[in-house]
């Protein structure tokens, strides 16, 4: 478990896909591999099924990250929703970096049904990415 | 499960998996036993398949009525309404007749009551006593008290009775005491089964007693299926690929083949079939993972690439990869002076000894030898599939199963035995109306008190927007608890219920049977994990994270709706093209579940090859499927005839066929099973011209002749991959070197004296037609391999036909004077152009119909409805064309048998006041699911093929399709409740 | 290679007139969609003529455009009727009638496309006053360099004022006086330009010059405005300055050319807060601005349309509060089309960036 020094505890929004990364996370669960708690999973069918506003929706409410995780290519249950999904990211993260989120602050990574230890690697690497970064600029904002 | 099963199938295998959910599927009620303590046996264990290196192993899970069945990755198990899944239990014996047969059991008591055990792992802590991790073969640690599977939900541990030591440390920190050590195994009996399915698999051959390797004596000497931990991110070392021995990553790692197959000696006269393309996926994921620099050998007799795209995939790894292939069988392997390597000594090419260092060595192993089936497997009422007498990959065991649940589908309409059929009862007034939540806090018998009183979570929970009511329970998993429940739900105003308590996948049975005493249905009920939150110490605002939580799923609750089915009847015929033995297994199969069959054939005659075919066996095999079908009352033929135009979705089609005569005729039907075959290809055109260098086709049909004398023919030489297995036909064609072996055999019959040569490139006599290639040797017949750079030289010099090749075993140069050269020139599929067109199917860079997953879904096309068997699919024997038949015949059925087919609450639905018809979600759907109705001008879902990907609702722009359970509104709430 | 036909006449508009009349009267097609002038205002707004006489008001040309006609010509090309069509429409509203196309809303068939080379468009008002001034805005303008001043903020920093997949094009830069230049696109144009029976003519060589000299001019001040606007909305709380006067009126929407929804989703119900989710977000944040999501519209949106926004700067136009709309998106849509290397309006064959993505990877995948 990675502690950092600092008293800054980010929100993390990850929406990860219910059939590889889901599982990836029940299994780190499972195997006792722990990550920080605040990552707020929510459970996506599939990295296609992300819709931009989702995204748009957890940094205006003051997320500091977003994680997606999905299948590897090729593994995505709904053949390609995961390289679909990649396409869509490309423009999402030019839009939020014009708003002054760094675009580091979403994040998109497969990580297949057996890789527990990689979600945890993945969690932990990018609260700490965060925790780096400090609190999301829309942080303390009154967003209209 | 309401209804008892009718069905059991033993084995919870792939094979097994597969055969419950086909008869799942069909409606049967069925139990499916494995005696491990986890399902999956195999499935659980590997991450990636050749050929393309992807995993894909929940394509298996049903397609349509998904609402049946729980989605998700299947190593962590299997939910489907109409499947019991018993573990710990071993048939032992087996009474009566089909149709009605009395099963006994034994559950072994694995010390654990799974109705208590909340997967908390407390008792994993204490244990006190180690054992090898069997899940990781051995290759790491594991306690007494352990999950069998990693992946597996409920997590509820087992204990391994043999290595406990009955210490009761377990006992004491058990928080729902769900530890007995002292359960004795049960017997269970299951009265009234219909038939039974054998599907235990084959074993694995475990090679620790054959010297030569050094298994056991040398750490980093594993096998094939140890590798593939080593792999596995779950595996003993999280995926970093290091030997055994020191942890470091191997930069030189040998695979050696046929590790206790292909060896008569030890009783196993048979291939494993899968074993070489194993190790050649592991080759390149060895690359992939180490760098390309890691030097990987892999020690073969006969690289036996047979299937489809296994040619290219090997190829590949040779060329773009630089595996290294060696042509050997390793004389041993023995430690080498540096700490820990190999040497493998072996006989090379030029037939030199050569001892090579390696730092690691994988035994590639297949089937055991000694696996016997049990007592009860020729019982009638018990179809085994063939994986349980041939180890085979995993899509010819999917196939296998289907063929198997086919046959044992016939046998319960024969005997009678039709599925229930389902009515869904409609929703109360009290759950159809507006929302009202009951909330359940779960102390966990006290132990989450603390939390629960600390934090006030009933008054905050109180603080939720919305009707809520709050009770609190000391244990739900007891049955007092779980009464008091029902009492509110009965009672009370509450339509829709979250828990707090513990782990939810451990929680869905009780909700299930909830369900069905209050009618509250359970989509309509959730849990949240509160003690894991509370053990989740690490959290800096513990109130923060439970609510959070809760206000998530409360919110979900709250939208969640259930709208009612949309049902699509369905036309219960099928359509079949291509008459060969594929095609008409596949009208059988449908045609003896009462389904018409419309059978459509090209060609004048029905049959597809069988004319051309020699060996009596599988002349008698098509002959009598010709025959069943030309007089079963239920299958139309129109021969001359194809089909022109096909529209429509599965259930529901519409094709037109078009007669020699021009004539057309329309079928409604409900789904089509394509099998136009293939044939023999053509000698290529620079074969020389001489009456002795003729095909294998041809040399087959001349010993076949009656009264053939075949004293002249003295010296005959066979000549394999004849335009197979290079570019542009870079595929096996499967059938022709257990053809040459056979017609040799048939020719030493005729002419004892007679000399044969065979010059192939691998013997591809997979399975058990190994057999046949060991026969063939004790009977004299020559084998020479060669290069396909290196082909044997065929020349005419005054009239005689001779024969150049190199012979690596005599290490010179030979020549032979041929009476016969048969040349084996393969196979290739009939022109399918028309036909993919027409069913929008894709096809194969080499002209075969390309199927929905050559893994996992191995007769299913890209489309629903749309079915693809035999030699359309890739290169087949004939018997395995059958079997492919019949499974897609199976496939079919699943559609055909039922009335209607409703569409999953999950899956997409169009609001099409506000759709601007852009199309965009047709051109995203992976499935094929959506299109425009052009009279009504709107866009429809296919509710059959849309599997609620929810790729067309987050390419709407504007909410105009949504997806069912997952509507952008509640998906919006959800984040905003995250966030706080 | 184009062929070129000059018209003169007593003025630019005119000669517009002279050319665009015949079509009509010559049979060349069934009906002229063109901005006219009606008898209530000089105002010039699309209009769809079936008849040569009644073409009287016509004049495209005008420094004026109260739509992105796009919108109103996929009204009208929606499908195919088999009435053959003339389109006369600026550059940007080709863009965005390509974009359309391409999701489906209008139909390419049995259109001529008659693309206009547009030095930029005045805010209404703006145009009304010189109107009231000065009759013929029109002529005006087009020689006038200090009335060329005038355009909207955005069409001063167009560079795309010619217009591309035009059959024909026409275009008075470098012209003579009350003349304009007639130029084929498309072998389709070069048909109708003979069949017009217009009088040939040589491309004038100062075009080149002049055209060169005001890209330059418009290119260095779309830099300007971008790297301003990128600095006034580079913090989401200087972002919600910039919008803290948004009505969540949804006219920017309205007027966009490529917000091709039949209803936005924030009038549906995916954003259609229950009472409970507003009294929760005001029990949590302590208040909640209503109508709530003011910046979540403004950032869907250009998640919807970054990849297509044409640059017509309609949304700034039509703004009850002034929020320099067109600003915001043109400056982030460069930046996503520079990542999707999309160009809207560069090819209709070419599909919008979602529905291209990585295919398949290796053999024996499904499709
Ligand atoms: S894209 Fe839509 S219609 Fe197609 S399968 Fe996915 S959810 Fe169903
Ligand atoms: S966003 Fe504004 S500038 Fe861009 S196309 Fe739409 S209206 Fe025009
Ligand atoms: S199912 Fe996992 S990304 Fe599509």
């Amino acid at each position: 478990m990675v502690k950092s020094m600092s008293d800054f505890q980010p929100k993390i929004i990850a929406l990860v896909c219910n059939w590889c990364t889901y599982t990836a996370a029940d299994l780190a669960g499972t195997s006792r591999l722990s990550y920080p708690a605040n990552i707020r999973m929510i459970r996506m069918m599939c990295t296609g099924m992300i819709d931009p506003k989702y995204i748009l929706k957890a940094f205006l409410d003051g997320a500091d990250g977003v994680f997606i995780g999905g299948c590897h290519p090729g593994d995505c249950h709904y053949i390609n929703g995961n390289l679909k999904f990649k396409k869509r990211m490309a423009g999402m993260e030019a839009i939020i970096k014009q708003f002054g989120f760094d675009e580091n602050r979403l994040r998109l990574r497969w990580i297949g049904a057996s890789e527990g230890p990689e979600f945890q690697h993945n969690m932990t690497d990018f609260i700490q990415t965060i925790q780096d970064m400090g609190p999301s600029p829309a942080q303390g904002i009154m967003v209209l | 499960m309401n209804q008892p099963a009718n069905i059991l199938v033993i084995g919870a295998g792939i094979s097994g998996i597969r055969s419950a959910l086909d008869l799942a599927e069909l409606g049967y009620k069925v139990c499916l036993l494995d005696r491990a303590p986890a399902m999956g046996g195999i499935l659980t264990r590997l991450d990636r398949q050749f050929p393309n290196n992807h995993c894909g192993i929940c394509r298996m899970l049903p397609m349509f009525d998904r609402d049946n069945s729980e989605e998700f990755c299947l190593r962590k198990g299997l939910s489907h309404e109409n499947i019991e899944v018993l573990l710990s239990t071993e048939v032992i014996a087996v009474e009566g007749n089909p149709g009605n047969m009395t099963v006994t059991a034994v559950k072994q008591a694995t010390g654990v009551d799974a109705d208590r055990c909340i997967g908390c792992q407390e008792c994993e802590k204490v244990c006190p006593v180690e054992v090898p991790d069997t899940f990781n073969a051995e290759l790491g640690k594991r306690k007494a008290i352990y999950l069998a599977v990693p992946y597996q939900m409920p997590n509820q541990r087992v204990i391994d009775l043999q290595a406990c030591t009955r210490c009761g440390e377990c006992v004491k920190v058990c928080p729902t005491a769900a530890i007995d050590l002292e359960r004795t195994p049960e017997t269970l009996t299951f009265e009234n089964i219909g038939g039974v399915v054998l599907a235990s698999g084959t074993g694995l051959f475990n090679p620790q007693d054959m010297d030569i390797y050094g298994m056991g004596h040398f750490p980093n000497v594993v096998t094939s299926s140890a590798f593939e931990r080593i792999l596995s991110s779950s595996g003993p070392y999280q995926g970093s690929l290091i030997r055994p021995s020191d942890q470091h990553p191997p930069k030189k790692i040998a695979w050696i083949q046929c590790v206790g197959s292909r060896n008569p000696m030890i009783g196993a006269d048979y291939c494993s079939s899968a074993c070489c393309m194993i190790s050649i996926k592991q080759a390149l994921f060895a690359k992939e993972r180490l760098g390309s620099d890691t030097q990987t050998t892999i020690f073969y007799m006969d690289m036996r690439t047979f299937g489809r795209d296994y040619q290219r995939y090997r190829d590949q790894a040779e060329k773009e990869n630089n595996v290294a292939f060696v042509r050997c069988r390793i004389h041993s392997i023995e430690p080498n002076e540096e700490e820990g390597n190999l040497k493998i000594s072996y006989v090379d090419h030029s037939g030199k000894p050569v001892n090579a260092v390696f730092d690691m060595a994988v035994l590639a192993t297949g089937k055991d030898p000694l696996r016997k089936l049990p007592d009860f497997a020729a019982h009638p009422g018990i179809i085994a599939t063939d994986a349980v007498s041939e180890w085979m990959d995993i899509g010819s065991s999917v196939v296998s199963a289907s063929g198997v649940s086919e046959r044992l589908a016939r046998m319960l309409s024969s005997a009678g035995i039709k599925p229930e059929k389902q009515a869904t009862a409609p929703l109360s007034d009290k759950v159809a109306g507006s929302p009202h939540l009951q909330v359940v806090l779960c102390s966990c018998n006290g132990s989450l008190d603390k939390v629960i009183e600390e934090n006030q979570l009933a008054a905050e929970l109180k603080k939720i927007p919305g009707r809520i009511d709050i009770m609190q329970a000391k244990s739900v998993c007891d049955a007092e608890g779980l009464d008091q429940v029902k009492e509110i739900l009965l009672n009370g105003p509450a339509n829709r219920v979250l828990f707090a308590a513990c782990n939810a996948q451990v929680f869905r049975p009780k909700l299930k049977q909830l369900a069905a005493v209050t009618g509250i249905p359970k989509e309509f009920m959730d849990v949240v994990n509160l003690r894991g939150l509370t053990e989740n110490a690490a959290s800096h605002d513990l109130l923060g994270e439970i609510m959070n939580q809760l206000e998530m799923r409360a919110n979900r609750l709250f939208r969640k709706k259930i709208t009612p089915a949309d049902v699509r009847p369905i036309q219960k015929t099928a359509l079949v093209i291509g008459s060969g033995p594929a095609g008409l297994s596949a009208a059988l199969a449908l045609a003896a579940q009462n389904i018409k069959v419309v059978l459509v054939e090209k060609k004048e005659t029905i049959g597809g090859n069988f004319a051309n075919i020699h060996d009596a066996q599988i002349r008698e095999m098509i002959g009598q499927l010709m025959d069943e079908a030309k007089d079963h009352p239920l299958i139309t033929m129109h021969t001359d005839t194809e089909v022109i135009n096909n529209a429509g979705v599965a259930g529901q089609f519409v094709a037109r066929l078009r007669h020699a005569n021009g004539a057309e005729t329309t079928v409604l039907h409900g789904a089509a099973v394509i099998a136009t075959g293939g044939g023999k290809a053509d000698l290529p055109a620079d074969t020389l011209a001489d009456n002795k260098i003729i095909s294998l086709y041809d040399l087959e049909a001349e010993l076949n002749q009656p009264g053939i004398d075949a004293a002249n023919i003295n010296t005959v030489v066979f000549m394999q991959c004849i335009g197979s297995r290079e570019e542009p036909r870079n595929y096996c064609s499967r059938i022709c070197c257990l053809k040459s072996l056979k017609t040799a055999m048939k020719l030493k019959e005729l002419n004892p004296n007679c000399d044969i040569y065979v010059f192939y490139r691998d013997m591809m006599t997979y399975g058990e037609s190994e057999k046949f290639y060991t026969q063939a040797r004790a009977k004299g017949i020559i084998f020479i391999p060669f290069e396909k750079q290196e082909k044997p030289a065929i020349k005419i010099e005054s009239g005689r036909v001779l024969v150049e090749g190199y012979d690596p075993v005599l290490n010179e140069p030979v020549c032979i004077e041929a009476d016969r050269v048969a040349l084996a020139s393969g196979l290739i599929p009939n022109p399918v152009d028309l036909v993919a067109s027409t069913f929008h199917v894709e096809t194969t860079q080499d002209g075969f119909i390309q199927e929905a997953d050559s893994k996992w879904r191995p007769v299913d096309t890209g489309r629903e409805g749309i079915f693809v068997c035999g030699l359309a699919r890739g290169p087949v024997r004939a018997d395995e064309a059958v079997q492919e038949g019949k499974a897609a015949g199976l496939r079919a059925l699943r559609i055909l048998a039922r009335d209607t087919i409703p569409a999953s609450q999950h899956s997409a639905y169009v609001r099409h006041a506000i759709c601007s018809l852009c199309e965009r979600c047709i051109a995203v759907c992976p499935f094929d699911a959506r299109y425009v109705d052009p009279d009504l001008g709107r866009i429809m879902v296919d509710p059959v093929a849309c599997q609620g990907c929810g790729v067309c609702a987050a390419e709407c722009p504007n909410g105009a399709t949504l997806i069912g359970d997952f509507e952008e509104y509640g998906v919006m709430d959800e984040i905003e409740a995250a966030l706080g | 290679m184009s062929v070129y036909a000059m018209v003169k006449d007593t003025s630019v508009t005119e000669a517009v007139k002279a050319a665009l009349t015949k079509l009509i009267s010559q049979d060349l097609v069934d009906a002229v969609l063109v901005a006219a002038k009606s008898p209530y205002s000089a105002l010039p707004m699309p209009t769809l003529f079936a008849n040569a006489e009644a073409m009287d008001g016509i004049d495209p040309l005008a420094p004026a455009a109260p739509f992105n006609a796009a919108r109103q010509a996929a009204t009208v090309s929606r499908q195919a009727t088999g009435k053959r069509l003339a389109l006369v429409l600026r550059p940007c509203e080709i863009r965005a009638l390509i974009e359309l196309v391409k999701l489906n809303q209008c139909t390419l068939e049995n259109v001529v496309l008659i693309g206009i080379e547009c030095l930029g468009r005045m805010e209404n008002e703006v145009f009304l006053r010189h109107a009231a001034a000065q009759g013929d805005v029109t002529a005006e303008f087009l020689k006038n360099t200090s009335l060329q001043d005038d355009i909207t903020r955005t069409c001063k920093m167009c560079e795309q004022f010619e217009p591309a997949h035009a059959d024909i094009v026409m275009s008075t830069l470098g012209m003579a006086e009350n003349s304009v230049l007639f130029a084929s696109g498309s072998e389709t144009g070069e048909a109708l330009l003979k069949e017009l029976g217009l009088s040939p003519a040589e491309k004038p060589a100062e075009r080149e010059t002049v055209t060169k000299q005001l890209l330059e001019k418009r290119a260095a001040f779309k830099k300007e405005v971008f790297a301003e606007t990128s600095e006034k909305i580079n913090s989401i709380e200087k972002f919600e300055e910039m919008i803290g006067t948004c009505l969540n009126c949804y006219n920017c929407r309205q007027a966009c050319p490529v917000c091709y929804c039949k209803e936005c989703v924030f009038l549906t119900d995916v954003f259609s807060a229950r009472p409970e989710t507003l009294l929760r977000r005001a029990q949590k944040r302590g208040s909640v601005k209503l109508p709530t999501d003011t910046s979540m519209f403004h950032l869907t949106r250009l998640s919807h349309i970054a990849h297509a926004c044409v640059g017509c700067g309609q949304c700034s136009s039509v703004c009850p509060s002034n929020i320099p709309v067109a600003d915001i998106f043109t400056t982030v849509a460069a930046q996503v089309q520079a990542r999707y290397d999309y160009v809207p309006g560069r090819d209709v064959q070419e599909p919008i960036p979602y529905l291209m993505f990585e295919e398949k990877q290796k053999s024996g995948e499904p499709k």
